[in-house]
C-alpha cells in the first residue's frame, strides 16, 4: 500500500476502556461489548429472517438496542477533559514553528478521522473512503459555519474518483444491484442503518426511512436466497454499479482517439511527427481494446489538412489532403475513422511511413482549428477524443491565435493578461464538444510560442489533459525517452467515457466551487467527456445550516461508459464526524489536503485576476489561520509573541504555502515564461493531494554519498525499495563533497559537489571525475544491465536506479523525469533552476522559510494584515 | 439504406447489441428507435417471426430467432427483400457467436455491443441496394417476402394501447355497475323509510298508548 493508503480511522477498538481512549470520538457501548464479526449467519442461509428473530443483527443495531443513546462525542470528549482524564484538547500537540521543517512529517498519513465505533452497518475495513480517493481537509467539521469561519481553515473535498487501484491494492467490487434513497437519490452505501428488524434501512444522508426492496435478500432471478451483509456496497466505501437501461441515453459508446498531428515546417524541424508516430505504433497494443470497437482517425495539419483513409484488410493508407478550410468538409463519408483491430495492417504501414511522408515539408501554417471541425463532424453524436499533438500556432481559420509578445510583460501586472485567453473560441467549441461528448487532450512541444492559454482551454474545459516539452528534440535521447513513455502510458491508460460526476452531502452542506478540468453543467454535475484515473476535482464546501449529526457524508457518484462497453457507476462515500470544539478542528486538519486545495484555488484566482491577487491571497489565508488559532486556542490569545504556534498536524503548513508560493505556477518574476506556468497551473489543478504537494511542490531531496546500508533495496517484510532519508529544501545542507539528488515528479536532478569524489562519480555514472560528467540532460545509465542484482563496481548507480524507479512508482508512473545535471561550478540555468526548488532558501523573488515565518509573526503580532 | 439497427432479447426487451450510428441518422431516427422499443415490449414468443412495420418514411424490419428480436430500420424505398436477408445474416452470425449466452439471467445491458463491428460490416455489403452482389440477391428467391406481414406503426401502437384501454376500462365499468347496485338497494331501503316511518311510528305509539291504557284500567 502507498504512503497514503487507507488510514487507521475508526478501527472497532474491543480493548479500548474509557481510561485509555484516544481521541475525541468514544462510544461507550461498542467498546466492551466485542464486535461480532458478520458472517452468514448460522441456521438461516440469509440474513433477513435472522435479524427478524433477533438472532444475528450488524453491531450497530445491537448497540443500538442495548440501550446507549447516540453518543454526543464532543460532549463527552469535554466530559472527559473536565475530568482530567487526557482526553480533549490536552492530548493535542502544538507545535512552534521554528528551526527547519519536519519534511518526513509529509509521509505520514493524514490524521485519522475517529468516528465512532459501530457506525458501519457491516464492520469492514473497506468500509472506510481511502484518502487517495476521497479526502476531506477538515477530519472533524465544525457544527456551524460561526465556528469554520473563526478557524479560518479552507472546507473542501478532494476527489479523484476514478483513480486505478494500485498494484497490490484489491481492485474495486462490483455491487449487485442499484439500491437508493426515495427521497435524495443517495446509493446504498456502509453507513446507512437498518431498522423494524431489518425490513427497512434509513437513508444516512436525509434520514429517510426506505423499504427494503425483496432482491437484497433473494435473487429472484436465480431463484435463491441472498445475504446481505455480503453485498458489496455495504461492505466497500467505493464500488462500482453496472447501469441498466434507464441511465442510458443511447447505447454505450467505443473508444475513439483522433489524432490531430501537426506536421508544419516547426514540427518537422524538431523531429516531432517521426517521434508521435512511433510511439502510436508501439503503444497500439496498449490503446484500451477489449472489445475490438476501438477507432482511431488521424489528421495531419500544415497549412492544409492530411486524412488518412484505410479500407479495413488493405495495407494501403491513402492520403487525402483538403486545403479549403472556410468550409471544412470531410473528404470521404467512409474509412476516415478506423476500427483498430480490423485496420491494424494499414494503420501500422501509415504510422511506419508518417515521418517520411512529411519529412520534407516545407510549409508554415497551422491549421488545427479545420482540422479540429474536421474532426468534430467525423466524431458526430460517437463521441471520444482528439488528441491535438502541437508543435506551432494556430494560424489558420476561425480560432486563429495571435502570438502576443510577452519578453517586457513577464513579471509585471500586465503578465496576468497573458495567462487567459486571446478568445472566447476555444471555450465556446469545447463547450459544444462537452455535449457531443468529445474531450481534448493538448500536447505542446518544442519552444515556439503557441498561445497555450488560448489552445489549452480546449483540455480545460472537456476534462482533458495538458501536457507540455518544451525542450522536445527528436535528436536528444532523454526527451524522446520522456515523451514515448508519458504519452505512451496516458494512451495506454484506462478511460472512462462519457460521463458525469455528481456529489451528494448531508444536509447543511453545500458544494460552492469546484476546481480542475471539467464542464460545469449544474452546481453539483460536472460533465465529463473523458476521465483520467489521475485527474482529481477539488470542491469548495459551505456550511449553509447547522450539523445536528454526529457524523456528515459525502458522496460521490461517477457515472461513465468503460473502454469495454459498459455503462457503470462509481460511488465512493466518505464520512467525517462533526464537533463543536475548535481545538479538535484544528488538530484533525490535513495540511495535504489544505495546501493541496489552497494552491488550485490560487491558481484558479490567477486564471480569472491576477497573479498578484493570487499570491496575496494565499499568504492572507496562512495568516488568517496563524493569527485564528493563537488567539483561539493557545495561552497567549492577545499580545505579542516570539514564537509562533500552530497544531502539530498543521506544522507544515507555512512550508508548503511558500512552496505554492515559490513554485512555477505562480512565482513571481520574469524568467519564467508564460507556456511553463499555465503547464504548471494546469498540473496544479488536477493533480490528487499525494501528487501536487509532494513532489510536485514540495520536491524530495535525498544525499546520495552517503546512503544508509539498506537504502535502494528492497525491504525485508513488504519487498519495497526503502528511500534514505529526506534532507531539507536547503542549499545549506548540500556538502561540496557530497552528491544529491533531487526529484520533483516530472524532473529530477543530480547535485555534484566540486568536491565529489571520483569513485563516487565512477559508481555512479561511470565517469572519470565530476569534471568529465556532461552538463545538462542525460539519461540515468543502467549500468547494471538491466540485472536484478548490481554490476561489479556499480553498486550505487544500481541502488540509486531502483530508488529514482521508487519515486517514480510513487507518482503513479504518470512522469519519466529526465534527469539534470546540476554542478556547484556547472551550467548556471541548470543551477538556477535546482536552486529554485530548494523552497527554503531565499533568491531574488520571494523569501527564505525564516524569513516567511519573521513576516507572518511580525504581522500576526501587530494583529492587523 | 439500412439506418439502424438494434438487437433485443424477446423475453424481457433487453437490448443485447446495437449500431452505432452517425450523427445523421442519430438525429433522424430517434423518434423511431423509440418505437422499436415499444415493439420491443409487446412482443412475445408468440409474434409473428417476421414482420414490416411501416411508420413515416422509413420501415421498421424485424426478425425473431431463437428468442432474439433483430430490427432495421430502413428507408421505403430498400428492399425488403434485401433487409430480411440482412437481418437473417446478423441472426446467423449472433447465434453462432453469443446464442448460448443469451438467456443468461444476469445480462446487462448491451452486453455484446462489441457484436457492433459486425453490424457495421454487414450494412455496408447492403449500403447500395444495386450492387451485383445485391442484385443477385433480390433476384434468388431467398424468401417468400410476401408471406410477411406488414402491420402499420399506428395501428400497432394504438391498437395496443386501445386493448389495454378496452380492458382497463371494463374492469372499471364492472366495479362501478356492482357499486351501484349496492347503493341502489341502500337507496330503496331509505326512501321506504323516509316513506313510512313516520306513519310506522305513529302507529307504533298509538298502539303503545293503547296498550297502556288497557292495561292500567
Amino acid at each position: 500500500p502507498g504512503y497514503y493508503g487507507s488510514p487507521q480511522i475508526g478501527a472497532p477498538a474491543p480493548a479500548m476502556g474509557p481510561a485509555a481512549g484516544q481521541g475525541g470520538f468514544f462510544v461507550p457501548g461498542a467498546g466492551p461489548a466485542p464486535v461480532p464479526q458478520m458472517q452468514a449467519p448460522g441456521p438461516a442461509p440469509y440474513g433477513y429472517p435472522a435479524v427478524a428473530a433477533g438472532g444475528m443483527m450488524p453491531p450497530q443495531q445491537q448497540q443500538q438496542q442495548m440501550g446507549y443513546p447516540a453518543p454526543q462525542a464532543d460532549g463527552l470528549a469535554q466530559q472527559f477533559s473536565q475530568m482530567g482524564l487526557g482526553q480533549g484538547q490536552q492530548e493535542y500537540q502544538n507545535a512552534v514553528l521554528s528551526g527547519r521543517p519536519q519534511l518526513a512529517m509529509l509521509d505520514e498519513a493524514p490524521p485519522a478521522a475517529k468516528l465512532p465505533a459501530g457506525i458501519t452497518c457491516v464492520p469492514s475495513e473497506s468500509a472506510y473512503c481511502p484518502a487517495q480517493i476521497k479526502r476531506s481537509t477538515l477530519n472533524a467539521i465544525p457544527r456551524t459555519d460561526k465556528l469554520l469561519k473563526k478557524t479560518k481553515l479552507p472546507f473542501g473535498l478532494l476527489i479523484t474518483p476514478f483513480k486505478t487501484p494500485d498494484e497490490g491494492e484489491a481492485p474495486i467490487q462490483v455491487a449487485p444491484d442499484i439500491v437508493r434513497c426515495r427521497r435524495c437519490r443517495t446509493y446504498l452505501n456502509p453507513y446507512v442503518r437498518f431498522i423494524d428488524g431489518g425490513r427497512r434501512w434509513q437513508c444516512n444522508m436525509c434520514n429517510l426511512h426506505n423499504d427494503v426492496p425483496i432482491s437484497m435478500d433473494f435473487d429472484m432471478v436465480a431463484q435463491e436466497a441472498r445475504n446481505r451483509w455480503e453485498r458489496a456496497d455495504l461492505n466497500c466505501a467505493v464500488v462500482d454499479y453496472i447501469a441498466p437501461v434507464e441511465y442510458m441515453a443511447r447505447p454505450p459508446m467505443p473508444p475513439v482517439y483522433v489524432f490531430v498531428i501537426d506536421v508544419s515546417y516547426a514540427a518537422v524541424q524538431i523531429g516531432a511527427p517521426g517521434v508521435i508516430a512511433q510511439t502510436i505504433l508501439a503503444s497500439l497494443d496498449r490503446i484500451p481494446n477489449i472489445d475490438g470497437r476501438t477507432r482511431v482517425a488521424f489528421i495531419a495539419v500544415d497549412a492544409a489538412l492530411h486524412f488518412f483513409q484505410v479500407r479495413p484488410g488493405s495495407a494501403e493508407p491513402q492520403q487525402l489532403v483538403v486545403s479549403d478550410y472556410d468550409e471544412v468538409f470531410l473528404p470521404s463519408p467512409t474509412d476516415l475513422l478506423l476500427n483498430l483491430s480490423e485496420c491494424r495492417a494499414g494503420i501500422e504501414s501509415l504510422l511506419a511511413r508518417f515521418e517520411g511522408m512529411f519529412q520534407t515539408n516545407h510549409s508554415v501554417g497551422n491549421a488545427l482549428c479545420p482540422a479540429i471541425q474536421a474532426a468534430q463532424k467525423m466524431l458526430g453524436t460517437l463521441g471520444g477524443k482528439i488528441i491535438a499533438l502541437l508543435a506551432s500556432p494556430p494560424t489558420v481559420g476561425e480560432g486563429k491565435v495571435e502570438i502576443r509578445p510577452e519578453g517586457k510583460d513577464l513579471g509585471t501586472p500586465r503578465e496576468s493578461d497573458l495567462l487567459r485567453p486571446q478568445n472566447g473560441w476555444y471555450k465556446t467549441l469545447a463547450a459544444d464538444c462537452t455535449r457531443a461528448q468529445v474531450a481534448f487532450d493538448t500536447v505542446f512541444m518544442g519552444q515556439q510560442p503557441m498561445e497555450m492559454a488560448t489552445v489549452a482551454c480546449l483540455a480545460r474545459y472537456t476534462g482533458g489533459s495538458v501536457f507540455h516539452y518544451p525542450s522536445f528534440m527528436a535528436a536528444r535521447r532523454p526527451e524522446v525517452d520522456r515523451f514515448t513513455h508519458e504519452f505512451g502510458r496516458h494512451l495506454g491508460a484506462d478511460i472512462g467515457l462519457e460521463a458525469v460526476l455528481r456529489l451528494r452531502a448531508s444536509k447543511g452542506l453545500r458544494m460552492a466551487a469546484y476546481y480542475g478540468n471539467f464542464f460545469l453543467r449544474s452546481l453539483d454535475l460536472l460533465a465529463l467527456p473523458s476521465v483520467t484515473p489521475n485527474h482529481c476535482y477539488a470542491v469548495d464546501i459551505e456550511i449553509e445550516e447547522t450539523l445536528t449529526a454526529p457524523v456528515v457524508y459525502f458522496q460521490a457518484a461517477l457515472l461513465h461508459t468503460t473502454s469495454f462497453g459498459e455503462r457503470r457507476i462509481r460511488v465512493a462515500t466518505l464520512a467525517v464526524p462533526t464537533t463543536e470544539n475548535i481545538h479538535t478542528v484544528f488538530h484533525h486538519a490535513d495540511q495535504v489536503a489544505i495546501a493541496s486545495l489552497l494552491s488550485k484555488k490560487a491558481v484558479d484566482r490567477a486564471l480569472v485576476a491576477k497573479l498578484e491577487d493570487a499570491r496575496d491571497a494565499l499568504q492572507h489565508k496562512m495568516l488568517e489561520i496563524i493569527a485564528a488559532f493563537k488567539t483561539e486556542c493557545t495561552q497567549a490569545s492577545s499580545g505579542a509573541t516570539t514564537q509562533l504556534q500552530v497544531p502539530r498536524a498543521l506544522q507544515l503548513l507555512p512550508q508548503l504555502v511558500l512552496a505554492s508560493l515559490k513554485h512555477t505556477s505562480l512565482r513571481c518574476g520574469n524568467n519564467i515564461t508564460v507556456a511553463a506556468r499555465i503547464a504548471a497551473m494546469n498540473l496544479v489543478l488536477t493533480l490528487p493531494p499525494e501528487l501536487s504537494v509532494q513532489p510536485y511542490l514540495a520536491p524530495r531531496l535525498y544525499a546520495l554519498h552517503d546512503l544508509p546500508p539498506h537504502a535502494g533495496y528492497p525491504d525485508e517484510q513488504t519487498g519495497v525499495t526503502v528511500l534514505p532519508p529526506r534532507l531539507g529544501l536547503s542549499s545549506e545542507v548540500l556538502a561540496p563533497h557530497g552528491v544529491y539528488l533531487l526529484h520533483a515528479g516530472h524532473d529530477s536532478f543530480l547535485w555534484f559537489g566540486r568536491g565529489a569524489s571520483p569513485a563516487l562519480c565512477r559508481a555512479l555514472l561511470n565517469e572519470q571525475d565530476v569534471a568529465s560528467i556532461p552538463n545538462g540532460v542525460i539519461s540515468f545509465p543502467d549500468l547494471s544491465g538491466g540485472a536484478d542484482a548490481p554490476a561489479d563496481g556499480y553498486e550505487l548507480n544500481f541502488r540509486v536506479a531502483r530508488i529514482m524507479r521508487r519515486l517514480s512508482d510513487l507518482c503513479h508512473g504518470l512522469w519519466r523525469p529526465v534527469t539534470f545535471v546540476a554542478k556547484e561550478d556547472g551550467e548556471p540555468v541548470i543551477r538556477l533552476m535546482l536552486a529554485q526548488r530548494l523552497i527554503e532558501d531565499m533568491d531574488t523573488s520571494a523569501p527564505s522559510y525564516q524569513q516567511f515565518l519573521g513576516q507572518l509573526r511580525d504581522k500576526v503580532n501587530r494583529g492587523s494584515f | 439504406m439500412v439506418g439502424s439497427t438494434i438487437i433485443a432479447r424477446v423475453a424481457d426487451g433487453l437490448p443485447l447489441a446495437a449500431s452505432m450510428d452517425d450523427e445523421q441518422a442519430e438525429s433522424e431516427l430517434s423518434g423511431y428507435k423509440s418505437q422499436a422499443k415499444a415493439i420491443f415490449k409487446k412482443l412475445t414468443a408468440q409474434s409473428e417471426p417476421m414482420c414490416s412495420i411501416e411508420s413515416g418514411p422509413y420501415y421498421l424490419h424485424y426478425l425473431l430467432d431463437q428468442g432474439v428480436c433483430y430490427l432495421c430500420i430502413c428507408e421505403r424505398s430498400f428492399p425488403r427483400k434485401l433487409a430480411f436477408s440482412y437481418l437473417d445474416e446478423l441472426a446467423r452470425e449472433f447465434h453462432m457467436s453469443y446464442g448460448g449466452e443469451v438467456g443468461k439471467a444476469s445480462l446487462r445491458p448491451y452486453a455484446f455491443i462489441k457484436f457492433d463491428t459486425f453490424i457495421q460490416k454487414t450494412r455496408r455489403i447492403y449500403e447500395d441496394s444495386r450492387t451485383q452482389q445485391n442484385m443477385s440477391k433480390l433476384n434468388e428467391d431467398l424468401r417468400d417476402v410476401t408471406q410477411i406481414m406488414t402491420k402499420n406503426m399506428e395501428d400497432l401502437l394504438w391498437r395496443g394501447g386501445s386493448l389495454d384501454r378496452m380492458s382497463t376500462l371494463s374492469d372499471r365499468l364492472r366495479d362501478e355497475s356492482q357499486k351501484y347496485r349496492k347503493d341502489a338497494r341502500r337507496l330503496r331501503i331509505e326512501g321506504l323509510i323516509a316513506k313510512y316511518g313516520i306513519l310506522a311510528a305513529i302507529a307504533a305509539a298509538f298502539l303503545l298508548f293503547l296498550y297502556l291504557v288497557i292495561r292500567v284500567f
